[in-house]
């Protein structure tokens, strides 16, 4: 990655910039997650820059290390022209970890958030379908906290008393097809 | 640092600051520095046999022994550079000239500080291939130690901790050169009461727990942070646990309570509590029921009795916890009379076991202060009659008038056998070491345990069933639901230069000690 | 595109429908993989679907969390289970990445040619699997037969047909058994065939053509957004391959091409995947004919096990096997993230460590996971029929989606 182009995100957001590193030729930059948004929107639309893909994204969760801020969300970039790639991080405090929903710049960030969320129980602002992906919605907890134990179960059930997702609000619940012919489909639900 | 004179000396061009007469192993600990070491340790003599902590100095000709050399001012003490590397690693390769290939059948892997400092200073193949000279292998050297000749590496240490903490001379060496083994000093076997100590700091296998031989593998143990129940002194220990079973007890650092020792008898506290007949279910009559309804059972004999028909029996075993609970029951049932038992004395050594055989015989005191009464009130009371119903919190030192002057017994116990047998109620209770809780020294000063085990059955910390007690009663405590919230109030209430709220911070979690680096 | 009810009533005066939600999956005859839509279906044409991956989710974070390093490596085998050695190959390199570590030259050509061998096998897979999807049961028996050649390999060299755990941090468990190189290209002929046999049956076939040209179109734009990388990204336009744009290993030595169309659609993906199955074999042939003789391990004692000989007879062996065992090899604190060409696009690692035998978090960029992601939008219009070559397209697998 150019020297200049690191350089004007790092001026024009040097406010918002924490700290950074370079280890093992991997370029990094510690934000506040005030600005994420603009600062993603940035990173993609300078021609510098040009990072059109958000190649991943992640938590962190260093509870065992003692770190604070506990959670870290960690983003890779990557830019199809410039060939070059940049990794962002955001820490997040321990509580109600929230961070603005990077969607809105990269499209892919959708299922990677909710993956986050349903993993780390971080909250992504802004994000049209907040659900879980991977566990199922009756899941307690989030699995990839290091306080959840290893060796704790939970058994697969429906709760009766479940509300719909947002897809399903739309559909089933709130449709005209909000009938019976279907639900004996519906409740072959996990 | 003290009024003691600092120097000031560079470490690996580090710069540190200590005081006069620290050896160069503690200097550079105190900058976070290792200098390989066997012999050395913080609480004995030095004697510089290893020959592992050699550095160099800038200027001196020779290499040093990291443990016999006191800092000086302006000293520059290189501890990787390419001479002083090179002895670490020649040294190591000699250690290991005629160490046999034990790890898979020893004791010792896991927490070997032979392993460890080979593997970070030296890690380079063998360069001999000639057979290894053979030794005395699973000789008893003592009721509860094994040695192993072909292990030991002879850095004194154990001999040096038969001599400076338990004052006898009970080892030495024997032969000379390549045939030198540890041995019994003549007349005098390795039995003082401080011999386990020796197997702590063996930085080898060669000394083993007997009764610890083959039981775990070190590195599969969880370690957790307790205090030893055996006397008023409250050593720190850890202890290890298995499967869901404590299987050994070691002492833990502590300036100014133990530093690195405890006693053998400490040791055996757990394995003490360790058997089929512990309780896990309440019981009423004899028949065994579940813990609901012992509660059940419990709390309308407490509701049918008045006040001064009640007595409560509490003793200096318990938790400082479960003591304020036992208060708050008596004075949630009308000012109900307490009596503190305690186990009788044992001869108290001048190292650190007190005559005072309870934990917690201070924690008792501030409790209950005045309103205390001791042995000779309860017989009074009991002769008297007019104790109808006793809650009893201690098995161990029941006085055995109780089963006769008391129509009904409510028994808090740790076992099936003994007051449970012929109680009314018995209901199960943890143990310290499968609970969250605090005892106070003889010196006032507050230990924290924290839960090794888990607790069998059904069985409820003293004061959770206490408190199930008086719910059941009508008269629920208002003490919280956790160790710390009951902590915080006896704090609150007792004065905090008595139990300071500090010392009952967060718990602190499991350690594997696979992973614990530098230990495992 | 006209909706049913104009179909059935060219007065325009719509016939009253409702939309129905029908339940596809999570299994499926005609799905590889186990996933579940929720399809809200005007008529036959799809208005709105949810796709619900998570029913092959083991927990691999979780499970890797709580081993050494060096035992990761059965997990990595597991993700996508049709190209073991890939996963291998990324989490080892990502490990090296925060160790520093060189691997020899041997190891990295060995490693070449694996993961290419595995990756014509995943390819082979797909193809096969979306041929029989499509009715093409021939295509399917050709295909599985050619990888079933790279399997018994693939067994040579590791041990396991399927599950591998080959790559060690710092190189390979073992050198390759004897005469291996030349049995390998002795099998192109028989996977060449078997391209060439697919290539004659299904890329003039009017039957697949209609169902897969124009079918779940991808432009260009949307490839990127959505974050493609792979067979799929290359399919529309997105001209991205690591091996050519970030060579790792030994890629830079080896020429060959990337091919890249632009249509985008069902076709172009398994058109590429074709091509590329070629372009593999073109790749282990110069690997093969480039790789020289040497260790395939490195010397680092701190990180590689010693020689069994070593452990059972030395004291010294012994602790160093000890220790790389149960305290796992030492990786210095730090961050790192490593990628290759996995089966389906870009795989990433992004390990992280305290220094400790434990690493704190390994975390697999699944590339068929960020793919599936924007399938909802790509089936949306069309009808229940074409969610087969559509999902058989993108080469869903459980295991790496899921993890």
């Amino acid at each position: 990655m150019s020297k200049a182009a690191l350089e004007a995100i790092k001026k024009k957001f040097s406010s918002e910039l924490l700290s950074e590193h370079a280890q093992h030729g991997d370029e990094t930059l510690v934000v506040k997650k005030e600005k994420l948004v603009q600062i993603a929107e940035f990173s993609r639309d300078d021609a510098e820059l040009a990072f059109d893909v958000l190649v991943d994204l992640t938590v962190v969760d260093y509870l065992i290390e003692g770190r604070t801020p506990r959670f870290e969300v960690v983003l890779h970039l990557r830019s199809t022209s410039k060939k070059h790639r940049l990794r962002l991080k955001v820490p997040l405090e321990e509580g109600a970890p929230k961070v603005p929903s990077v969607v809105g710049v990269w499209k892919s960030a959708t299922w990677m958030e909710r993956e986050a969320y349903d993993m780390y129980g971080v909250v992504f602002e802004g994000h049209p379908d907040l659900r879980r992906i991977l566990l199922y919605p009756e899941f307690e907890g989030h699995p990839l906290r290091k306080d959840y134990p290893m060796a704790r179960r939970q058994p697969l059930y429906r709760r009766p008393e479940r509300q719909g997702d947002v897809w399903e609000q739309k559909h089933i619940l709130s449709g005209p097809a909000a009938g019976d012919h279907f639900k004996g489909t519906y409740d072959l639900d996990r | 640092m003290s009024a003691d004179p600092t120097i000031k000396l560079t470490i690996d061009g580090r710069e540190a600051q200590v005081a006069q007469g620290t050896n160069l192993i503690e200097a550079a600990r105190s900058i976070g520095v290792e200098i390989p070491h066997f012999c050395y340790h913080p609480g004995l003599k030095v004697v510089a046999v290893c020959r592992q902590c050699l550095v160099e100095v800038r200027g001196w000709p020779k290499l040093v022994p990291g443990c016999q050399t006191l800092a000086q001012e302006g000293m520059e003490v290189l501890t990787s550079s390419e001479r002083a590397r090179d002895a670490q690693r020649q040294q190591l390769e000699f250690t290991l000239l005629n160490h046999p290939v034990d790890c898979p059948i020893c004791d010792q892997v896991g927490e070997c500080d032979l392993q460890r400092l080979y593997f970070d200073y030296d890690c380079m193949p063998t360069r001999h291939d000639l057979a290894r000279l053979p030794g005395i292998k699973a000789h008893p050297i003592g009721p509860r130690i094994t040695y192993d000749a072909e292990r030991c590496i002879l850095c004194w240490r154990c001999i040096r901790v038969c001599d400076e903490v338990a004052r006898e001379h009970q080892l030495d060496l024997k032969e000379r050169g390549m045939e030198t083994v540890i041995a019994t000093a003549p007349g005098a076997h390795l039995d003082n009461p401080y011999s386990l100590c020796t197997v702590d700091l063996c930085p080898v296998g060669a000394l083993t727990e007997t009764a610890f031989r083959f039981d775990t593998r070190v590195f599969k143990l969880t370690a957790v942070d307790s205090i030893c129940p055996g006397c008023a002194t409250g050593c720190h220990i850890e202890l290890h646990s298995y499967g869901g079973v404590i299987r050994r007890t070691t002492p833990r650092y502590s300036a100014e309570v133990n530093r690195w020792w405890m006693c053998d008898d400490g040791r055996g506290e757990p394995r003490e509590l360790q058997g089929s007949d512990r309780a896990g279910r309440g019981k009423v009559e004899g028949r065994p029921v579940s813990l609901e309804e012992a509660c059940v059972a419990a709390s309308e004999l407490l509701s049918k009795h008045k006040a001064d028909e009640l007595i409560l029996l509490v003793s200096a075993q318990l938790s400082t916890e479960t003591l304020w609970a036992a208060r708050a029951l008596s004075e949630a049932l009308g000012g109900v009379q307490v009596f503190g038992t305690a186990r009788p004395d044992w001869q108290a050594d001048g190292v650190l076991k007190s005559a005072d055989r309870n934990p917690n015989s201070k924690g008792l005191e501030l409790v209950f202060g005045g309103a205390l009464a001791g042995a000779a009130d309860l017989e009074q009371r009991l002769s008297s009659g007019t104790a109808k119903v006793a809650i009893c919190l201690d098995e161990k030192t029941t006085n055995p008038a109780l089963a006769e002057s008391v129509e009904q017994v409510i028994a808090l116990v740790h076992r099936d056998a003994g007051i449970a047998e012929w109680a009314k109620v018995s209901l199960p209770m943890a143990a310290w070491c499968e609970m969250d809780g605090s005892f106070v020294n003889k010196d006032g000063r507050v230990g924290r345990f924290h839960p090794a085990a888990p607790a069998p059955g059904e069985a409820l910390p003293g004061w959770a069933l206490l408190a199930k007690l008086a719910i059941g009663a009508g008269r629920p405590l208002d003490i919280g639901t956790r160790a710390e919230d009951i902590y915080a109030a006896a704090s609150r209430a007792l004065g905090e230069a008595v139990l300071p709220p500090g010392d009952f911070g967060p718990s602190r979690p499991p350690l594997l000690l696979r992973f614990a680096n530098g230990r495992g | 595109m006209t909706s049913i009810a104009e179909h059935l009533d060219p007065t325009g005066v719509a016939l009253p429908t409702e939309t129905m939600i029908i339940n596809i999956g999570p299994v499926h005859p005609a799905m590889h993989g186990t996933v579940r839509i929720l399809a809200a279906l005007d008529g036959e044409r799809i208005v709105d679907a949810d796709v619900q991956p998570g029913y092959l989710h083991r927990g691999f974070e979780k499970e890797c969390e709580n081993v050494t390093w060096a035992q990761v490596f059965p997990f990595t085998d597991r993700l996508n289970y049709v190209s073991p050695i890939l996963n291998n190959v990324g989490y080892a390199m990502a490990v090296e990445k925060l160790l520093g570590l060189k691997v020899p030259e041997r190891a990295e050509y060995i490693r070449v040619v694996a993961g290419e061998l595995a990756r014509v096998g995943d390819h082979l897979t797909c193809l096969a699997a979306m041929g029989m999807e499509l009715g093409a049961m021939t295509v399917f028996l050709y295909c599985i037969r050619a990888r079933d050649r790279i399997y018994d390999r693939l067994e040579e060299l590791t041990g396991a047909r399927v599950t591998h755990a080959y790559c060690r941090i710092g190189g390979v468990k073992e050198d390759t058994p004897e005469g291996w190189a030349e049995r390998v290209l002795g099998d192109f002929d028989e996977i060449r065939g078997a391209l060439d046999d697919v290539e004659r049956l299904l890329l003039k076939n009017r039957i697949f053509m209609d169902r897969t040209q124009g079918v779940g179109v991808v432009s260009r734009e949307d490839a990127i957004s959505w974050g493609w990388t792979g067979p799929c990204g290359r399919a529309s336009g997105v001209d991205y391959d690591v091996r050519k744009d970030h060579p790792y290993g030994v890629y830079g030595r080896l020429d060959f091409d990337v091919p890249v169309m632009d249509t985008g659609d069902c076709y172009a993906r398994f058109y590429v995947r074709l091509v590329e199955m070629h372009q593999s074999l073109r790749i282990i042939d110069q690997a093969l004919a480039q790789m020289q003789p040497g260790p395939v391990l490195c010397e680092e004692h701190r990180v590689v096990l010693p020689p069994k000989r070593e452990v059972y007879n030395t004291i010294e062996g012994m602790i160093r096997h000890f220790k790389l065992i149960v305290d796992g090899i030492r990786v210095p604190a730090g961050e790192a993230y490593a990628f290759i060409e996995g089966g389906n696009g870009e795989l990433g690692f992004y390990v992280v460590s305290d220094g400790t035998g434990l690493p704190v978090k390994v975390r697999c960029r699944p590339p068929c996971f960020i793919i599936i992601s924007h399938m909802g939008n790509m089936i949306r219009g069309h009808s229940v029929a074409d969610i087969v070559p559509i999902f058989g397209s993108l080469n869903m697998i459980g295991g790496e989606c899921d993890r």
